[in-house]
């Protein structure tokens, strides 16, 4: 800009009309005896009036305004009117920070929830549920095993068996461990002299 | 700034046939002239947050035309825009009526929304333009400012003739070309201080920016604007 560089701040303050007033005494003051400040200031006032002027007219029509107001006050009655739970959804998701953080959190949440739940699953103890799963193998080999700590047992209710028909042999006669054990054969009286 | 042609009534009862509700503890200043109470902002902003409809509609009654104005000068002169913008404003105002704690005038708290909304707008188009520019839907390169054809600009306010109106036309797409190379709060800055003839501490407190920021602001675009309008001189 063409003007005096110590003069230009005030050169533009008093172009936009914010000079105080002892600013302004001062100003008008260099402007008598400076031409280049002087022509700068008018050629500066002229430049911010012809933008001013060229501004297309911000008027409108009645019918226009008259629809604007309506739509207006129809936006606002329908605002007034909401609830005021909606209102604050409204709002939540307006303020899109606000929307984000609470998904992050929801999401956090269901997600530590979710692997708590992967790692320690919820089981329903049930008599089924007390002995492990096996599979075929592991069953046949828990079969054998059963077997093996029963031996003895087994062992001992053969020879029970074997002594049960020895003293039955003797008493009864001979008898099978079969249905025909529980057919008495009829013992003579003599039979059991000595 | 050129205000419109105002055809409504002054009052809002004859509008809209609603009957003053002032109740006796509002805070209320007497009109010398028709000597009817007026009811302040804030008051108006404490009975809206209850829900008074009514209240809505005076505030929109005071405020809707400077809105208009200020939205028609954000968004480069398309009308219908501005009526969009303004319609927005508003509903965020009504939204947003809780969080006035009346640290500012209710006046700078309303062109601040006003503002904010048209430059939400402007950003959102721009993110648009830049999408589509790059599928190559549009003809013109990225650099390139979008400023509306001559023919959509409307008719400056000043009766003037043909020859004139031309001119301002053309004035203008040169002015906007200029702007567009500034920052958003230079052009913002300019064109509250020009067209509308804000001062500094009232363009500060709506911008919520400091006086001298704002001053530098300015003076900046007042220079740019100096610099490429020089063919313009007389």
């Amino acid at each position: 800009m063409k003007s005096c560089p110590d003069y230009q701040e005030i050169l533009l303050l008093d172009i936009h009309k914010e000079l105080d007033r002892k600013t302004r005494l001062k100003w008008e003051d260099h402007l008598k005896s400076c031409q280049l400040c002087l022509k700068e200031r008018t050629d500066l006032q002229e430049m911010i009036g012809n933008i001013r002027n060229s501004a297309p007219s911000d008027r409108l029509l009645p019918e226009e305004s008259q629809h604007l107001l309506s739509s207006i006050r129809q936006n606002i009655d329908k605002e007034l009117s909401i609830p005021k739970w909606r209102q604050w959804i409204q709002s939540a998701f307006e303020n899109r920070v606000h929307a984000l953080t609470a998904a992050c959190l929801i999401v956090l949440v269901f997600g530590w929830f979710g692997t708590r739940i992967m790692e320690n699953p919820l089981t329903v103890q049930t008599a089924s549920n007390l002995t492990p799963v096996l599979n075929s193998e592991e069953k046949l080999l828990m079969q054998d095993y059963k077997v093996i700590n029963n031996l003895d047992l087994l062992e001992e209710m053969e020879a029970l068996e074997k002594l049960v028909q020895v003293v039955d042999k003797q008493e009864y006669g001979s008898c099978l461990i079969d249905k025909r054990f529980f057919v008495q054969k009829e013992i003579s009286p003599n039979e059991y002299k000595i | 700034m050129k205000t419109g042609i105002n055809n409504l009534p002054n009052c809002a009862e004859n509008l809209f046939g609603m009957k003053s509700n002032t109740s006796p503890g509002s805070e209320k200043k007497l009109q010398p002239d028709n000597k009817k109470p007026v009811i302040s902002d804030e008051e108006l902003a404490s009975r809206i947050i209850k829900g008074d409809s009514w209240a809505g509609n005076e505030l929109m009654q005071r405020y809707w035309e400077k809105a208009f104005n200020i939205s028609f000068s954000m968004c480069d002169w398309d009308k219908e825009e501005a009526k969009d913008l303004t319609q927005e404003a508003f509903l965020k105002v009504i939204r947003n009526i809780k969080k006035f704690k009346g640290k500012s005038s209710f006046y700078t708290w309303f062109y601040r929304i006003v503002i904010n909304t048209c430059l939400d707008a402007r950003k959102k188009k721009n993110r648009w333009k830049k999408i589509f520019s790059g599928w190559g839907l549009k003809n013109k390169g990225n650099d390139e400012p979008d400023i509306r054809p001559m023919e959509e600009i409307p008719d400056t306010g000043v009766l003037a003739n043909p020859m004139t109106s031309l001119r301002g036309k053309m004035l203008n797409i040169e002015v906007q070309k200029a702007l567009s190379s500034l920052s958003e709060k230079q052009q913002t800055a300019f064109k509250l201080k020009v067209y509308h003839e804000m001062t500094v501490p009232e363009i500060a407190q709506v911008m919520n920016t400091a006086q001298g920021t704002i001053k530098t602001h300015i003076f900046r675009a007042t220079q740019y604007l100096r610099k490429n309008l020089k063919q313009w001189d007389n």
